[in-house]
């Protein structure tokens, strides 16, 4: 282990900063690929994925759009796990808990990144394994929930708040983009919060460019379920539980 | 401060909430926030990400209580769901902790007791907190024994399945999905519709949710499946029993049809 000063100072200890970086990149991925690849032949079976989401992913790896999406459920999930069901033979609920356990592994990455742009290195790492260690979220991946994605955006949301607050770097912008990507995709619950985060981003970068590719890679990822809703209800909403709320407002 | 932690253990929301975010590291975690906030150390970095875990926590709040979610009695089922999700930042705080305590003291048997205290909290989080997550859908528990139920009655669903013409017209609802093509299965394990590639609304019916009735009921026995302790004969008709991991009987109905509606959805 570090010595002292490297856990709390967060400086770069033994390793350098970027090599210890790409170590733990690499190995949350082969963390997550085991994993996944266990989920796949051993699944938890949950009521939600065996009633929706995996027959969602069968449905869209035979091309069944019509039974493929439903706005409740988001279209980013059965777009990834009906795609893995396509191409790698998996059946559609081992299709759910490869994905899922595999997005918990990620989240393993923010986690990493925001103890250490807050703590320091000895604190990154104790973060880091006491996520991997947890049993709560790596339940939910087995299960085939959407919940790890969700999970996945807020954290790298967080992380691109932190960094961006820091370094008003176009790195900051480019991990709010893919998070909202996470955030606006998989549950409709998680759309305020994204919403509400991209916001605290705008307001640490200052309204510059940043703000506006973040901006612009939120309306484009919540332009999949406008559609799917406007399918379903008439109105281009990003979720079905906002057209109550819109016709409060405006009228039907 | 009592009467607060009175009310947090007898109410089932509470209890949920802590729950969500995994006691063993929240309750540290949450009093090392406490602390830091009331001597004044939270940096700004830490005051941001707290802001952001609380106001997630606030946003997922308010809109399960606009969407009618109660967060009372028997409705705390989802709370670790909604909530947990948000752990793992306030997790960093436990970690800030414990590298805090690896480095603690000059050297010496302190810090090796520490250090070992460490080691041991988190091996003991790893082999047993997982080992009781997990045993009760590998190895025993009630969910072990429905798997493999299902599994062994799945061949006899397929081969007896005929397929109404009713799931065809019948079209999904924007309040649930439904598949339009598979078999019905409700009864005592919702997934075991999965077995045979089918349908169960089992966990939404009774919350008009569910737009249509089931082909085949799977129950364990004595479970007293949706309040009943007898199974209608004039609706179902037995077809067979199998046994479940742990030795329990299971029984397969298959519901009665008189008429096969080809005109629309029978509800």
């Amino acid at each position: 282990m570090p010595g002292r000063r490297s856990l709390t100072a967060g400086s770069s200890g033994g390793m350098k900063a970027n090599t210890e970086r790409t170590f733990v990149a690499v190995g949350v991925a082969a963390v997550g690929l085991a994993a996944a690849a266990f989920a796949a032949a051993h699944p938890l079976f949950a009521t939600d994925a065996a009633c929706r989401y995996a027959p969602m992913a069968e449905a869209f790896a035979s091309a069944d759009w019509a039974e493929a999406f439903h706005p409740r459920f988001g279209v980013g999930f059965s777009v990834l796990a009906g795609a893995l069901r396509m191409f790698s033979g998996l059946d559609g609920y081992g299709a759910c808990a490869a994905v899922a356990t595999f997005a918990w592994a990620l989240c393993a990455l923010p986690v990493y990144s925001i103890a250490h742009r807050l703590f320091g290195r000895g604190a990154a790492w104790f973060a880091l394994v006491l996520y991997m260690v947890c049993p709560q979220p790596l339940v939910w991946g087995l299960k085939g929930l959407r919940e790890p994605f969700k999970m996945l955006g807020f954290l790298m949301m967080a992380d691109a708040v932190l960094d961006c607050r820091e370094t008003h770097s176009r790195r900051s912008a480019a991990k709010a983009c893919l998070a909202l990507w996470f955030l606006f995709t998989f549950k409709c619950d998680a759309i305020c919060v994204g919403v509400a985060m991209a916001a605290l981003f705008a307001v640490f970068d200052g309204f510059r460019w940043n703000t506006l590719a973040v901006a612009a890679s939120g309306v484009l990822a919540l332009q999949p379920m406008c559609a799917l809703v406007y399918f379903w209800t008439g109105y281009w909403l990003p979720a079905p539980h906002f057209v109550p709320i819109w016709q409060r407002l405006f009228g039907a | 401060m009592q009467e607060l932690m009175r009310h947090i253990a007898h109410s089932p929301f509470w209890m949920a909430f802590v729950g969500a975010h995994f006691i063993v590291y929240s309750v540290p975690a949450w009093a090392i926030v406490f602390v830091r906030f009331a001597k004044g150390r939270m940096g700004r970095g830490e005051r941001v990400l707290f802001a952001m875990l609380a106001g997630a926590l606030l946003l997922e709040a308010v809109q399960l209580f606009a969407d009618g979610f109660s967060f009372s009695g028997d409705n705390t089922w989802g709370i670790p769901r909604y909530f947990g999700v948000f752990a793992p930042l306030l997790w960093i705080w436990a970690a800030f902790a414990l590298s805090r305590a690896w480095c603690a003291g000059n050297g010496g048997p302190a810090r090796i007791a520490v250090r070992c205290a460490i080691v041991v909290g988190i091996a003991w989080v790893l082999v047993f907190q997982n080992v009781s997550a997990l045993r009760g859908f590998y190895c025993s528990g009630a969910r072990h024994d429905a798997v493999v139920a299902a599994r062994r009655i799945a061949p006899v669903i397929q081969a007896d399945y005929k397929g109404p013409a009713r799931q065809a017209v019948r079209k999904t609802t924007l309040a649930e999905y439904c598949s339009t093509r598979r078999p019905v299965v409700f009864g005592d394990f919702s997934a075991a519709a999965w077995m045979v590639r089918g349908q169960s609304e089992g966990a939404l019916q009774g919350k008009g949710l569910c737009p249509y009735e089931d082909d085949y009921l799977f129950i364990r026995v004595g479970s007293g499946y949706g309040g009943q302790n007898v199974i209608d004969s004039r609706k179902y008709d037995y077809v067979c029993s199998v046994r479940g991991g742990l030795g329990t009987e299971w029984r397969l109905f298959r519901r009665k049809r008189v008429l096969v509606d080809v005109f629309g959805p029978r509800n």
